[in-house]
């Protein structure tokens, strides 16, 4: 095969493409121009509210996670035995009389 | 519209997306013809055109180079795309993109006008029998008609390289077709 016929042989294209796909084709890649932007606009919309909420919920929890001071004292003495209280009442009662006396 | 006029839109913002709409126009069905002597169907070579596209629109601020690169950075992005979709339809990620060759060339008879026996079929099955590097250099030389230096660029491979293996692939595609004609 001489390299004239061969460097015409193969140029006619032999796959179908639908009527109108280039100017479809560009059109579509045309869209781009105002997708992109608003996709983007769109994300950092989005990464904006996240980071919004997360902090939110953070603070909440972080809030409600404290435990009460009352509530804790009050755990405490419930946890103590009578005896425990006794010593804790003369322990009172010996500070008073040291800072009278 | 030429490469230099677009390059100037593509630089001043609020003439950028003049000039890549120039561009798409410019550009579109050569890319497209790229992608489907790869690729084979025009499903495929559609969603690939799109992904060109949208990495061609989001990669252009960042561009280096200029008028004179900027068809070889296309076709680049093109010839990558391209093949990253034929990794994806490989069966598992042991087989070799060499071995997808055999499905391209299944999908042939549904996506031609002609008949098979067309010498036009013939050449096209003989390119998408080549290895992956010998098919890209052959499409890019053959029908692109762009310099051995720019495929270079494309592709990443030494002139030398590229001389060799576009030889290779012609004869490998002229022996094809003259078996069939005996």
């Amino acid at each position: 095969m001489s390299n004239t016929a061969f460097n015409t042989i193969g140029k006619t294209m032999p796959y179908k493409v639908p009527a109108n796909y280039m100017q479809q084709a560009c059109e579509q890649a045309k869209l781009l121009t105002g997708r992109v932007v608003t996709r983007s606009a769109g994300v950092w919309w989005k990464v904006t509210a996240g980071v919004a909420v997360a902090a939110i919920v953070a603070v909440l929890c972080f809030h409600w996670g404290k435990p009460d001071p009352m509530e804790q004292y009050q755990n405490y003495i419930a946890r103590l035995s009578a005896e425990d209280l006794a010593n804790m009442c003369n322990d009172v009662e010996y500070m008073e009389e040291s800072m009278y006396y | 519209m030429d490469n230099e006029s677009i390059m100037h839109l593509l630089k001043h913002p609020h003439t950028f997306n003049e000039g890549y709409n120039q561009l798409v126009d410019t550009y579109t069905s050569a890319l497209y013809w790229t992608i489907r002597r790869l690729v084979v169907t025009h499903e495929d070579a559609q969603d690939v055109l799109q992904n060109v596209w949208i990495k061609v629109y989001t990669g252009l601020p960042n561009m280096k180079g200029d008028a004179s690169s900027l068809k070889a950075w296309l076709y680049k992005i093109c010839i990558n795309e391209s093949l990253n979709w034929l990794k994806k339809k490989r069966s598992s990620i042991f087989t070799s993109i060499d071995d997808v060759n055999e499905q391209l060339l299944q999908a042939v008879p549904e996506e031609i006008f002609c008949s098979e026996e067309d010498i036009s079929v013939r050449f096209q099955k003989a390119v998408l029998a080549l290895p992956h590097k010998q098919k890209i250099v052959f499409n890019l030389r053959y029908y692109e008609e762009l310099s051995y230096q720019q495929i270079s660029e494309i592709t990443g491979q030494s002139v030398n390289t590229l001389k060799t293996g576009y030889h290779y692939a012609v004869e490998a595609i002229k022996a094809k077709l003259e078996i069939k004609n005996e």
